[in-house]
């Protein structure tokens, strides 16, 4: 016998399949809607000693760094005051460092700046930090 | 730009793959437009290639012009004439307004010459809007002295031979650090052989240009297996480039001009491949070029 590789299977009730047959006058703005999509990103922060941290970015410029002006503060060896921001701009998440002594380091190679996709790890001083993201359907 | 990075040469990625525009879901992290790259130093503004990728690097420029009312002349050097590193041009934003100075570089040993070149794929059959229409203060050159220094940048070039209708490489230096971009090359020939005439001196020209480089941006489009099918089409394996780069003392190295087969997953294995095989073996620093990614120099 052969394996069965489905996945689902809808089968409604037959009072219940009328009922969806029938046509229904879709607007052009409802399905727009419904296409309308964004990016939820997220930081998975993983510091030495410590349970890693998660954090989303909700389409805002965030800070990174020592100091107290950071928005995301990383009180770690090797982390400057200003050490780099993440810039939400024309639907994407960039990565810039701020002239850090330690520099900013994606999937280990030092950047000064870069466009930041799903996965991609970034080290910051002492902090691995995962950058991760997905596509949800506006609301 | 932040302190510690002024003095230095910022070198962003607009366009990275080889051959033809490759967009969508599975080249988004190394990108699908094909070459551009820029190279700021100050008010010295430099472009290598004029791929597709030069199109989001014009709207870049307008933007900046737009905010700041200047824009420092642009020099834009193309490494040949093929569609892959000029099909952006039309697009170039900057190059349709009246205040921008725009100078293209290019071989002067084409049997055509180069505005001819860049004319022709703007002609009515092509495009709508002819070369001659553009606003611009625009300028076609024709390379001479095989050195030039705009501001404080001395750049360099040679020509390539190895490639379908040639290719030029180029280099440049501020004080002691050095970016080479040398793509669209067959260096494999050279190494094996297989290229005839003196391959040895030009084996060591190359070696020479590229040497103690601070970062090399270099066609890699083909793993050794896909290479040994496309021996003759102009282009590096990955494993001859990074073995040369290695030889050369080249800090670090941008592997570029990615196949258009590559998606992104293969080349995170591939990455992943070179990684197991020796990570950090040697002095270079092996990477694939990225679209979207600044590196200060």
């Amino acid at each position: 016998m052969e394996k069965d590789e489905t996945l689902l299977r809808i089968n409604p009730l037959p009072e219940e399949v009328e009922e969806l047959s029938k046509t229904r006058a879709i607007s052009r703005e409802a399905v727009l809607e419904d296409l309308a999509e964004t990016r939820m990103a997220h930081l998975e922060i993983h510091c030495p000693g410590l349970s890693p941290v998660s954090v989303a970015l909700e389409e805002r410029d965030a800070t990174i760094g020592r100091g107290p002006d950071s928005r995301i503060q990383l009180q770690l060896p090797n982390v400057s005051r200003m050490h780099a921001i993440i810039r939400y701009q024309a639907e994407e998440y960039v990565i810039e460092d701020l002239g850090s002594t330690n520099g900013t380091l994606l999937n280990g190679v030092r950047v000064q700046r870069c466009v930041l996709r799903n996965h991609d790890q970034i080290q910051i001083g002492d902090a691995r930090i995962i950058f991760a993201e997905e596509r949800v359907r506006l609301e | 730009m932040p302190p510690a990075q002024q003095g230095k040469m910022l070198v962003t990625f607009w366009g990275t793959r080889g051959s033809i525009s490759t967009p969508g879901r599975s080249t988004e992290k190394y990108g699908g437009h094909t070459p551009c790259i820029f190279v700021e130093h100050g008010d010295t503004k430099i472009i290598f290639d004029a791929g597709t990728g030069i199109r989001n690097l014009g709207l870049h420029l307008t933007d900046l012009l737009e905010r700041s009312q200047k824009l420092p002349p642009l020099h834009l050097f193309l490494s040949h004439t093929h569609w892959d590193h000029i099909q952006g041009l039309p697009f170039f934003q900057p190059a349709y307004l009246k205040e921008v100075v725009l100078t293209i570089y290019g071989s002067p040993m084409k049997e055509r010459f180069l505005g001819a070149v860049l004319k022709g794929q703007m002609d009515v059959e092509y495009f709508p809007v002819a070369l001659s229409a553009l606003a611009a203060q625009l300028s076609i050159q024709e390379m001479s002295e095989e050195r030039m220094e705009l501001g404080d940048v001395l750049v360099e070039w040679q020509e390539q031979v190895l490639h379908p209708g040639g290719s030029v490489r180029y280099r440049l230096t501020v004080g002691d650090k050095r970016v080479v971009y040398a793509t669209d090359v067959e260096l494999d020939r050279l190494v094996d052989g297989s290229a005839g005439g003196d391959c040895r001196a030009l084996l060591d020209d190359y070696l020479r240009f590229v040497e103690n480089a601070d970062l090399l941006i270099a066609d890699g489009q083909y793993t050794a297996q896909e290479y040994a099918e496309k021996a003759g089409w102009g282009h590096t394996s990955i494993p001859v480039l990074t073995s040369l780069a290695e030889r050369a003392g080249v800090k670090q190295l941008a592997v570029f001009h990615h196949d258009p087969q590559h998606s992104d997953r293969m080349l995170d294995s591939l990455w992943k491949e070179l990684r197991k095989a020796g990570p950090d073996k040697g002095a270079t620093q092996v990477f694939w070029a990225r679209e979207g990614m600044t590196l200060a120099v």
